[in-house]
């Protein structure tokens, strides 16, 4: 009967074509497959292209995102202009109030909201990731102590555990804000780590590798991590958007990334003031980070389906 | 029961001081400490700093003054610069580096060290040494008994500032809240009803947008079409501009309410309908459901009395983060919509480097938050008895 079962589903097995792949590359199948992730990816790629690339951007249309020019304010969307040395200038999506370009600003100001994103999320997730391992293995007095910093940090909420610390660094600069926001970001990933880690940790290869002596360092790295990959990836992805999200909050509340130096939340700080001259002041900053954090959430979603053993082709 | 309550009390206590130890902590980190606020005059002398400084004990050891700061000082001696200080009775410990040199007590109260009343500076519990003196206690209560002190701003009782604004955030909070459950819920459910549905995949979809978007900038779209082009509804504000004698009823200013309440609703709507989707969705594989059905009751009411009365019971975990999610968003609304509640008083004083504002706005938040997630887990016990006994 069991050979019978087993020729059986071996047959079965042939057909499909999981056999004989690891779980990354189905998931980059699947991924490939999966057309709203691909195309949130590609706005997304899209996004931080043109918005590394503003220099070469700014240069093409002739314009500065730093130069004010007091006769072109509020100039509308699509408008020319001339610049003081006579060139003339195209304002794609028009001036502010100031009569800088306002793509210009938005791209450079991207720049700045997506290197803080990403690299306080990197840094989180680092945090987090090692933290989460450690406890999780380890358990104990290491334990007791980080959840007793977790339980802290999270009853304090979360905008106010950031504004508490932009009150006492009234100066940041966007360096600044990656630490901040990196070193206060991690509690949600050590939990989610430490969780998985409880349980890969009673697998059999773990044992095994112990039993044979492996040290825990090892037994961390090329045992347990490389497992955490989809964990680590999607976290990435949501983290990414959570913190410029946050940042923006930040910013807009005048206390993250401080004027002159554009981000999309500094640039709505005082949009009241434009509701009757210039919409598009308005609009385009809170859209940036809207598209920003809508693709960064459906890639992490995508990913974590594409990494789910259980879902079907 | 009690037991169990009593329980999660004393679980919730070291995270207590946790909250106020990290608040501490950030807070003496600021540039300068607060005798550098307070003696910003530039014709002030060294010595007059030191004095200042000593004054408010700033010279302390760190644990000395976070005690100080945490209970008050009203239960121990307040002069003490001369003499040998000591900590809580331990006899000749110098806890403070520039006061030891000096001989004499000043008489001006610098309450820089710990002395239980009734205890002269040697420990002692009489006063016949030489050069004893009495000293009067302090007049602070201490942030435990609900003492943040002063404004340095307003130069007012923080508490009593904090009292003014409470009313507005809770106002606001609530409403948000009840937004948030009466259309998360019923949202959640039909989702799971209809499952696959356009209906599920409308909201699906929705949820992600509204967790996508900021809402600050939700905010100033929805003011910008509903408040400057249309006219419908208040640009900001809690109540009409003109005011005789107090704030009207709620009933009078609720279009002040709808914008900003809609705004800080729109992150529990969406966590609230996927949440409750997900439990739906959980119930409806239960055998109950089965037999409720095939006795052939009708389907609302399998849905609803066997159903959604189920679902709904793992959503009482869920008062604690809402109240810290929704505190967050109250800084962010308040600010837009120029409501006059803690958030914003928080956003202000971070803002003016108000550091006894920013503690007592953070502290309350966080003590807010601790009893949010205290009271949904008593609740969830309460409801779910095998909670009780793990």
């Amino acid at each position: 009967m069991a050979t019978q079962t087993q020729v059986a589903k071996l047959k079965v097995q042939r057909g499909n074509k999981d056999v004989g792949q690891s779980l990354t590359r189905m998931a980059i199948r699947r991924l490939r497959k999966d057309t709203l992730t691909l195309i949130a990816l590609f706005i997304l790629a899209t996004l931080a292209i043109a918005s590394f690339g503003a220099p070469v951007i700014s240069r093409a249309l002739n314009v500065d995102f730093r130069t004010n020019n007091l006769d072109r304010t509020f100039a509308q969307i699509g408008s020319v202009g001339t610049n003081r040395d006579g060139t003339t200038a195209i304002h794609l999506l028009g001036t502010d109030d100031l009569g800088r370009d306002h793509l210009s600003r938005l791209l450079y100001a991207g720049q700045v909201s997506l290197r803080v994103g990403f690299l306080a999320a990197i840094l989180a997730l680092g945090i987090g990731v090692s933290l989460g391992i450690i406890t999780g293995y380890y358990g104990g007095i290491i334990d007791d102590i980080v959840n007793w910093v977790i339980a802290t940090l999270t009853s304090i909420p979360s905008l106010f555990l950031l504004l508490i610390v932009a009150a006492i660094l009234p100066s940041a600069g966007p360096e600044t804000l990656i630490l901040v926001l990196g070193f206060l970001g991690w509690t949600g990933t050590t939990r989610l780590v430490r969780g998985e880690t409880l349980s890969l940790r009673e697998r059999e290869y773990v044992i095994s590798a112990r039993a044979v002596g492996a040290s825990p360092l090892r037994i961390m790295f090329t045992h347990i991590l490389p497992n955490l990959f989809s964990v680590i990836v999607v976290t990435l992805a949501l983290d990414i958007g959570g913190l410029i999200l946050a940042e923006a909050g930040l910013s807009y509340l005048g206390l993250g990334i401080k004027p002159p130096t554009p981000s999309w939340g500094n640039m709505l700080s005082n949009a009241q003031d434009f509701f009757v001259r210039g919409i598009h002041l308005v609009i385009f900053p809170g859209l940036m980070i809207f598209i920003t954090v809508l693709c960064l959430y459906v890639i992490g979603d995508g990913i974590r389906d594409a990494f789910d053993p259980t879902a079907k082709d | 029961m009690i037991k169990y309550t009593l329980r999660r009390i004393l679980q919730a206590i070291p995270t207590f001081f946790g909250i106020t130890l990290f608040s501490y902590l950030l807070m003496t980190a600021a540039p300068g400490g607060p005798e550098a606020a307070l003696t910003f005059d530039p014709r002030i002398t060294p010595q007059q700093r030191e004095r200042e400084a000593a004054r408010l004990g700033v010279n302390d050891p760190f644990i000395v003054q976070y005690l100080r700061w945490l209970t008050g000082n009203d239960w121990m001696r307040w002069d003490t610069d001369g003499g040998t200080p000591t900590i809580l009775g331990l006899e000749g410990t110098p806890v403070s580096n520039t006061l030891t040199t000096r001989d004499l007590p000043d008489g001006i109260a610098d309450g820089s060290v710990l002395i239980p009343l009734g205890l002269d500076a040697n420990g002692d519990g009489d006063y016949d040494d030489p050069g004893d003196q009495i000293y009067p206690p302090g007049n602070r209560y201490g942030i435990i008994r609900g003492d943040f002190g002063r404004s340095f701003f307003y130069n007012r009782p923080v508490m009593s500032m904090i009292g003014e604004r409470v009313a507005a955030t809770l106002e606001l909070g609530i409403a948000a809240l009840v937004t948030g459950l009466i259309i998360g819920v019923p949202v959640g459910i039909l989702a799971a009803v209809r499952r696959g549905g356009w209906f599920d995949n409308l909201t699906r979809i929705l949820a992600v947008i509204f967790n996508a978007i900021p809402i600050f900038w939700l905010a100033l779209i929805l003011i910008l079409i509903f408040g400057a082009r249309l006219g419908w509804l208040p640009m900001a504000g809690r109540t009409p501009r003109v005011l005789e004698g107090g704030i009207p009823p709620i009933y009078e200013r609720i279009q002040y309410l709808i914008l900003p309440t809609f705004v800080l609703a729109t992150g529990a709507i969406a966590v609230y309908s996927r949440y409750m989707r997900a439990s739906m969705l959980d119930v409806i594989s239960q055998d109950y459901m089965r037999t409720a059905k095939s006795k052939g009751l009708a389907s609302r009411a399998v849905w609803f009395r066997h159903g959604a009365r189920n679902a709904l019971i793992p959503l009482a975990t869920f008062l604690g983060p809402a109240i810290t999610s929704l505190l967050s968003g109250a800084a962010i609304t308040e600010t837009v919509f120029g409501w006059p509640g803690l958030g914003r008083f928080g956003v202000e004083a971070v803002t003016a480097q108000d550091f006894p504002v920013v503690m007592a706005v953070v502290i309350i938040g966080a003590v807010a938050t601790l009893l949010g997630y205290m009271l949904s887990d008593v609740m969830y016990a309460l409801i779910d008895p095998r909670i009780r006994f793990d």
